[in-house]
Parts: C-alpha cells; sequence; structure tokens
C-alpha cells in the first residue's frame, strides 16, 4: 500500500467524520433529498407514468446509439452543412486547448456559462482564468458554488447544501452590495447583475442534454431563462457535448426529453427546452455569429468498448440516483463525490478523473436503489462493485470486510459450536476483543446461531406431493443458521399448499462479495449455485427464498455475474415467499399471532423493492386481520446487511445516521409491533427504535391446511 | 347536415380544456378570445397593469399588427421584423429595455402546458426572453395533444428548412424560474417573472 493511497482512504474518512458531526447540515441535506424524491414520486402518481415501461425503452435507444460508432460523424457532418464548426476532443485538455484558441482569435474576455457538468468535468473556468479569461456561471446554483470555490454537490442541484443565509453573504460578496437574506431581494440582484453580463460577453458557452444525428441539432433544457440568454446574445455559441449524448433521430430525443425532468425534479418539462441546429442571425445580422460544437471523448470511447462500464453511458444525468441513494444522503456530495457526485458519479470518476479519485465508491452499502429508480434502468450497483474491487486490488481489503466474506464459514463454525457460541458472543469481552482484532461494533446486536440446521427439522415433514408444483426452498443463512424455524414455517406452508419442497445443499447468495469489492468470489458463488440449481430448473422447480437479498442476487445479479440461459431461467423462477404464495393466499386460513386492534408497522426491504415492493407480504398481514402500516422516507433504513455491523465510521456510525431519518418514523407512527422480510433490517430498526420486529410469518400462530376441493 | 369535422372539434375542446388546466398549474394566465376587439382589450388590460412603456412584438402573423399596436396605447411598441437592418446593439437595447414581449406561438402543447416558439432571429427569442411580461399569441387549432406528438413535428421542420435558414425552437412552459434557494420555487430568474397565453379561438383566415 503506497502512503498516497492511504491518503486517499485517509482523506474519505475525515470527511465522512465531519458530515457525521454536522448534524444540521447533514439533516438539512437530507431533507433536501427527501424533497427531491417527494417531487418525482408526486409527478409519476398524478401523470400515471409507469415508470418500468419507460426504463426499458430508454435503455434500449441509449444502448443502441453509444454502441453505434456512426452517429458521432453524421451528428457533426450535419452540424457542418449547417453552418456550425465542429471539434472531436479526445481529452478535457484538447478540447480546452480549442476553447482557449477561440478565445484568442475573437479576442474574447468575458464567457457566459449555462449549466454544463461536462464543462466542470475538464475543469473549463479555471483552464480559462490562467490565461486570463472569465468565465462567470450564470445558472444561480453554478454561480454560488463558484463564488463559494466549491464543486457541485449534486448533479441538478449543485448548491444544494447552502442556506439562504449562505447564499446572500456569497452574492452580497459578488455584487458589492450587501444584501438581505430575502428569496427576492437574492433574485433580483443576480438578475440585475447577470443581466449585463449576458450583454456584453464575448462567448456564451452551453452543455447540450441531447445530440440529435440527423439534424445536427442540439437539445438543451434549462428552467431559468439563462440559458436563453447565453446562446442568443453573444456572438459566438460554443457548445461542449459528451459523444455519448447523440442519439439518431428526433423521436428517439423525445423518449430522453419526456424522462429527463420528470425523474430529475418531478417536471413534466424543464420551462424551455430548446432545439438549436445554427446559430441563427441576431436582428438580421449573421456578421461574426458562429457556432461550435466541442465533442468530448476524455475517456467515453474506453467506457464504451468496457463490457463493465459501457452502462454508465446511458446516464441523462437526472440525479435521481443521489436522491435515493442512504449515505450520499448523509455524508452529500462533497464527501460522496469528486467533481461527478453520487452513485453514478462513482464510475464516471474512476473512468475519466482516476481511480484514485473514486475513493469514495466505498461510501455504497450495496442497496440497490440507484438502479431501482434510474429512468434508465443502469446496472450502477455492478459497477460500483468492480470500482469497489479495482480500489482494492490496489490498496488492500479492509480486515473487517475479509470477515464478513467468509459469514458462511463463520456461521458453520458458530452453528456446530451452539449454544457456547452464542454465550462467548453475548460476552462483553468478546465483542471488545471483536471489537478491536477484526473490525465489529460492540453497539451491534448479533444474531444468534441454532445447533440444529434447518434439514435436520424437516425431515419428518416429508417432501410434499408435488401434486401442485415443485419448489427449491433456499433458506440462504439465516433461515438455516440463526433461525430455522423460520424455514420450517415457510416449508410447512409450501407443503400444505401441495408442493413438493426440496431444500438442496446450496452455497450462500453471497452478497457481502459484491458490497466489499470481490466480484470475483461472487461469480464464483453464483456459478456453484447456478449449477446446483440447474438439475431442478430442468425439471420444472420454483425457486423460493424468505430472504430478500437471496431473491435480489438470483434476480439482479447472478445474471450479470454468470450470463446466460441458466441464469436467465433462475431468474425467471425465483419468488420471495410470500410472491410465491400470494394467489394461493385465499385458500389459507391465517390466524394472528398478536392482536390485531393495533396496526402492524411494516418496512420493506431495499432488496425486495425490485422484486415485490413488499405487496404480497402485507396481503399476507392483511389476510391474518392484520392492518398494515408502511412506515417508509423512501430509502434505506441503513443496516445494509453486514455494513452496519462494522465499526466505526464506515459501518455502524453511518448505518445509524441513515436509521436516525426511519427510526424517527418509526417512533413517530406509534407503532409496538412491526414486521419486514429482512432478517437485518429487523435488527436495524430494533436496535435503532427499540421496537419489537418479526418476521411475517411469526405473525401467525397458525395456518390452517387448505379446505379439500370439492 | 352532418359536421365532417365534428369529431374534429370534440378533440379539439378535450385539448383547449386540458391546455388551459396544464398552463394553470404552470403559473400562466390564460385567456381565450374569440375575436380581434377582445385580442386587443384583452393585450390593453394586461399592458395597463403592469404599467408597461415599451413593448417589443415578434413573429405574430401581419393580420393581428393593428390589434396589438391599439392595444398598446400610450406604450412604444417596437416590431421586431421592422428593426432589422438596424444596428444590433440598438435593437438589444430596446429589446432589453422592453417591459413587455409579445410573441407568437407556433403550436400549443395540452398535456405539458408547453407553447411552441419558432424564430429564425434571435432577436426574436430575446423578445420572449429578456422583458419580465412575456404574452405568448396562438391559435386554438394548433393545440397538439402531447409532446409525444410535438417532438417529431420540430424534427420535420428542422430538417425541411435550408441549412441556411434552420429554424431555433423551444417549447416554453411558463414563466422562468429556479429552485436553487433551498429548493424553494421561485419566478422569474433571467426570463420572464409572467406568462399570459392569449388563445385565439378564431378564424385567422381571410378577412375580417
Amino acid at each position: 500500500m503506497t502512503s498516497k493511497n492511504n491518503n486517499n482512504r485517509q482523506s474519505l474518512l475525515t470527511k465522512l467524520r465531519r458530515s457525521l458531526n454536522d448534524r444540521e447540515s447533514s439533516d438539512k441535506f437530507w431533507n433536501a433529498m427527501a424533497k427531491a424524491r417527494g417531487n418525482r414520486t408526486a409527478l409519476l402518481e398524478k401523470e400515471h407514468i409507469d415508470m418500468h415501461a419507460i426504463k426499458d425503452s430508454n435503455k434500449a435507444l441509449k444502448t443502441a446509439s453509444v454502441a453505434d460508432r456512426s452517429l458521432v460523424e453524421q451528428f457533426a457532418n450535419n452540424v457542418r452543412e449547417n453552418g456550425g464548426q465542429v471539434f472531436l476532443a479526445k481529452t478535457g485538455e484538447e478540447a480546452m486547448r480549442y476553447v482557449v484558441e477561440l478565445s484568442n482569435r475573437v479576442g474574447a474576455k468575458l464567457i457566459v456559462k449555462a449549466k454544463s457538468l461536462t464543462s466542470d468535468e475538464i475543469e473549463f473556468t479555471k483552464e480559462l482564468e490562467k490565461v486570463g479569461i472569465r468565465a462567470v456561471e450564470t445558472d444561480l446554483g453554478e454561480l454560488v458554488i463558484q463564488v463559494a470555490g466549491e464543486t457541485p454537490v449534486h448533479l441538478v442541484m449543485p448548491a444544494a447544501h447552502k442556506s439562504l443565509k449562505e447564499i446572500t453573504q456569497l452574492i452580497s460578496g459578488l455584487v458589492g452590495k450587501e444584501l438581505r437574506a430575502e428569496d427576492q431581494e437574492i433574485l433580483g440582484a443576480v438578475r440585475a447583475y447577470l443581466r449585463n453580463l449576458f450583454l456584453t460577453a464575448d462567448i456564451g458557452m452551453s452543455g447540450a442534454n441531447i445530440g440529435v444525428a440527423e439534424t445536427g441539432s442540439i437539445v438543451i433544457e434549462t428552467n431559468e431563462g439563462n440559458g436563453r440568454l447565453v446562446t442568443s446574445l453573444p456572438k459566438i455559441h460554443l457548445v461542449i457535448i459528451g459523444m455519448e449524448k447523440i442519439v439518431p433521430t428526433w423521436s428517439d430525443a423525445a423518449y430522453l426529453v419526456k424522462g429527463h425532468s420528470a425523474s430529475a425534479t418531478g417536471q413534466n418539462m424543464t420551462v424551455y427546452v430548446s432545439a438549436i441546429t445554427k446559430h441563427v442571425p441576431l436582428a438580421g445580422s449573421a456578421e461574426g455569429r458562429e457556432f461550435h460544437v466541442i465533442i468530448l471523448d476524455n475517456g467515453r470511447s474506453k467506457m464504451r468498448d468496457d463490457p463493465w462500464f459501457s452502462d454508465a453511458l446511458n446516464c441523462i444525468r437526472c440525479g435521481a440516483c443521489m436522491n435515493v441513494c442512504p449515505t450520499y444522503g448523509i455524508a452529500g456530495g462533497h464527501t460522496f463525490g469528486y467533481i461527478y457526485p453520487g452513485p453514478i458519479g462513482i464510475p464516471w470518476t474512476a473512468e475519466v478523473h482516476g481511480l484514485d479519485k473514486a475513493t469514495f465508491a466505498h461510501l455504497c452499502i450495496s442497496c440497490g436503489l440507484c438502479k431501482e429508480i434510474c429512468p434508465v434502468d443502469i446496472d450502477i450497483p455492478m459497477m460500483i462493485a468492480k470500482v469497489k474491487e479495482e480500489e482494492i486490488a490496489e490498496n488492500g481489503q479492509l480486515v473487517v470486510n475479509d470477515f464478513f466474506m467468509a459469514s458462511e464459514t463463520l456461521a458453520k463454525m458458530a452453528s456446530s459450536t451452539a449454544p457456547l457460541s452464542n454465550w462467548f458472543l453475548r460476552r462483553s469481552a468478546t465483542r471488545a476483543l471483536m471489537e478491536s482484532l477484526v473490525g465489529v461494533d460492540r453497539r451491534r446486536t448479533l444474531p444468534a446461531f441454532s445447533r440444529r440446521r434447518l434439514r435436520p427439522r424437516l425431515s419428518s415433514l416429508g417432501t410434499g406431493s408435488g401434486a401442485t408444483g415443485k419448489v427449491v426452498f433456499f433458506p440462504d443463512i439465516y433461515a438455516d443458521y440463526n433461525e430455522p424455524q423460520l424455514g420450517v414455517r415457510a416449508v410447512k406452508i409450501l407443503l400444505s399448499l401441495g408442493y413438493r419442497v426440496e431444500v438442496p445443499d446450496l452455497r450462500w447468495s453471497g452478497m457481502p462479495y459484491i458490497s466489499y469489492g470481490n466480484v470475483a468470489k461472487a461469480t464464483e458463488v453464483a456459478r456453484e449455485n447456478l449449477d446446483s440449481l440447474e438439475k431442478y430448473l430442468d425439471e420444472g422447480y420454483a425457486v423460493v427464498s424468505t430472504e430478500p437479498t437471496a431473491v435480489y442476487m438470483l434476480r439482479e445479479v447472478y445474471p450479470k455475474l454468470v450470463p446466460g440461459d441458466l441464469a436467465n431461467k433462475a431468474r425467471e423462477r425465483s419468488f420471495p415467499f410470500f410472491g410465491f404464495i400470494h394467489e394461493r393466499l385465499p385458500e389459507l386460513e391465517l390466524k394472528p399471532s398478536f392482536p390485531t386492534a393495533e396496526p402492524i408497522g411494516f418496512h420493506i426491504p431495499c432488496h425486495d423493492r425490485s422484486v415485490s415492493h413488499g405487496t404480497p407480504a402485507i396481503s399476507f398481514l392483511r389476510g391474518a386481520g392484520y392492518r398494515v402500516q408502511v412506515v417508509e422516507n423512501g430509502t434505506c433504513c441503513g443496516m445494509a446487511g453486514t455494513f452496519g455491523m462494522k465499526h466505526g465510521d464506515l459501518g455502524y456510525n453511518l448505518s445509524m445516521a441513515v436509521g436516525d431519518h426511519l427510526f424517527r418514523l418509526f417512533r413517530e407512527s406509534g407503532r409496538k409491533l412491526v414486521a419486514t422480510e429482512s432478517s437485518v433490517c429487523s435488527t436495524q430498526i430494533s436496535d435503532g427504535a427499540g421496537l419489537k420486529v418479526i418476521h411475517p410469518l411469526y405473525a401467525v400462530e397458525e395456518v390452517a391446511k387448505p379446505a379439500s376441493k370439492a | 347536415m352532418l359536421n365532417p369535422t365534428r369529431v374534429q372539434d370534440e378533440s379539439s375542446a378535450q385539448d383547449l380544456s386540458r391546455f388551459l388546466a396544464s398552463l394553470r398549474d404552470l403559473h400562466v394566465e390564460a385567456h381565450v378570445v374569440k375575436s380581434e376587439s377582445e385580442t386587443t382589450e384583452t393585450i390593453r388590460t394586461i399592458l395597463t397593469k403592469v404599467g408597461c412603456k415599451s413593448v417589443v412584438v415578434a413573429g405574430i402573423p401581419p393580420k393581428l399588427r393593428g390589434a396589438v399596436s391599439a392595444a398598446a396605447s400610450g406604450a412604444a411598441v417596437s416590431f421586431v421584423e421592422d428593426l432589422q437592418g438596424r444596428p444590433q446593439a440598438e435593437v438589444v437595447a430596446i429589446l432589453d429595455g422592453a417591459d413587455v414581449g409579445i410573441t407568437w406561438a407556433a403550436k400549443g402543447v395540452a398535456r405539458e402546458g408547453a407553447m411552441l416558439e419558432v424564430v429564425y432571429d434571435d432577436a426574436s427569442k430575446l423578445a420572449s426572453s429578456l422583458p419580465l411580461v412575456h404574452i405568448a399569441l396562438l391559435e386554438s387549432s394548433s393545440i397538439l395533444p402531447g409532446l409525444v406528438e410535438a417532438l417529431p413535428l420540430v424534427g420535420k421542420m428542422i430538417k425541411d428548412s435550408p441549412p441556411e435558414r434552420k429554424p431555433l425552437i423551444t417549447f416554453i412552459s411558463g414563466p422562468s424560474k429556479t429552485g436553487d434557494i433551498e429548493m424553494r420555487l421561485l419566478y422569474g430568474v433571467h426570463g420572464p417573472h409572467s406568462v399570459h397565453a392569449i388563445i385565439l379561438d378564431m378564424d385567422l383566415t381571410g378577412d375580417t
């Protein structure tokens, strides 16, 4: 481990500590993200937008466009045919050399900029400053961080972390007048200050949301009106567009325009959606008016040719992934980012800025919510796992991560030595030792282990008639080594419904390999499990689990690790327990174990969100007579599997900081009893909110056999 | 006698009411007018209310010039088309100094509450960008159901025009706004603070 790379990790921890200490800023930022989530959800509901349908068509369109190498040339040719100039920049440096040359040729001293994260990527303003050319941000959020000397904290809301008071201070300094901390006063001052710059600037620089190859046009989506002035008043209109933004036709562009602002800000469209094909004359005169388009590579062609990272080029910069990311919401975009922040910022930073800038990848807790919310269905979690793997290959793995990646072996050991193992784990001396030697936080409740595992307990039940179908029950670790009684309950229900149930010897699902950046090991375990399942799948078995993460692995992760028919078949035939029995719920007679006068609280695990969203489990509870109150803030509870068991900031502390926002909601709900299907969410909510948390199968004391059909 | 355009009228009526609802949601003041004199009256009311001293007008059909001029009563009116050939700095100064910009929208987009601006000169675009108040005139018969129908039309307009005269096309849906100060929605940043849509529900072809 070189000391330089130690510095990057240390710097990350220092910034994280600062974020965790500054509770006020963190809460404010968290609330801003919650509001952004809410805006998006409100629009989707109001307009009845089916995001799942849109995800698939967007993904197909973007993937095809990114792969089509003729588009850049077609786009460039059309721009030139319409009188514009095109420069293909291999690197940021090349792009900036072009900008400086252009500025010198026309004698430009002042450039007004519309919001462009691509220009931030290549440090546009800084490079121009070096040669004495002033580039002023005209988007309010970008202007604020420019004056503050900071990088953007969010793709869409670059100054989301700034308070009115801070903004007032910054703008007062800029305009040279002491302003009152009042919205309209600030707005008025900014309008007047920038109006003068719009009118006198030599060059107007903009990015482009989309490039349309068939006409050589760009589409710019803005709200403030600054984009309109930047692209019309100055003699020169300069565009910097990433090469991956180009799509073939206007019909393609329509899909992206529809999806972009819905996902970004909960708007149907931004206030101004402009289609620009040339720099048109002003008051009848075209003299000196030029249109320049820099098409930027800067690592994009390398990403395009990389099977793991080409997916990142599908990004349409909506920012939804960072609105939902639980640890980004606590740490903020300066800790969880370099120039591109948030989940999508991890693969982008690693590829265009360098692996050493992407150390913040370790803040990802693999909840998978970024992929779920992405309007282009980008597999961000998988790319993050690869970045973690690369970073660890250079700088070494943490001891505590190795410990938890050995969970399968540890569970075997703890189970075979129970109840002694449990006795040891309960002793504070043991926990103190585990904390200092390995890094398992002593404050975290650990589950107990069962000597007698699941299969021995099932032998007396038989395998079942198989009259209604065949099921492989996949307990994963929890329903086998910790709480096999849960597995027994599940299997009993399946048997009573007439299924033949097998519990073959499978590996664990292996999620921690993904969380801690060992994609190689994850692939190994995926292959092994799929090989074991093959003969069952061929014989028409379904695979059912009570563990949401196991289903998530089978559906979302294994097909990426071991692409092919087998993984696809496994994905199609894998079900969460309640999802599998959902249709047959009316056949069961469910007797509640707890009084049903009070509603039961419910938490949807992140790994179930894209699978069944808790719906069938909730139906099961209702079937037993419970009223169910779902308590959610739209993001993760913070436990994230074994992450919340790790000692310190990159573990328990961050986990509980995320969790606090959910614990508060649970306490406010007044619910005394909570149900959730995830074994680890269960620990988090009971540890954090001090409530009794059970698996829904424990909410019913008796499940009567279905009545025989006449 | 059967009216062959009846189905067309019904869906147009639907589009119009959807358009009006969307405009309302976006803080655009909408006015439906059925005659030239009503147009004049409506514009005059707006200009008086905002204390307008100078108006710039771009892109409206020549037929409506009279109606607009009549509404101005006292305020200075500059038609952007007439300013062609004047020094750019002068034209920009007039546009920047105007209180109100009156422009033509080629299409309305019902579902998203957007108005389609199609211009060939940036002075026309500045008429709807620089002043604090923007009044857009459009025909009710030009209202399309949604963005999905509108964007292919945009592509066609661009494709069908020669390289030297490509249109500059913008969907405008409401006044300029920002959420950059503590995520509060604030109107009137660098573009207009208020937008009016005057929907001409009348036959503009022929005389009268």
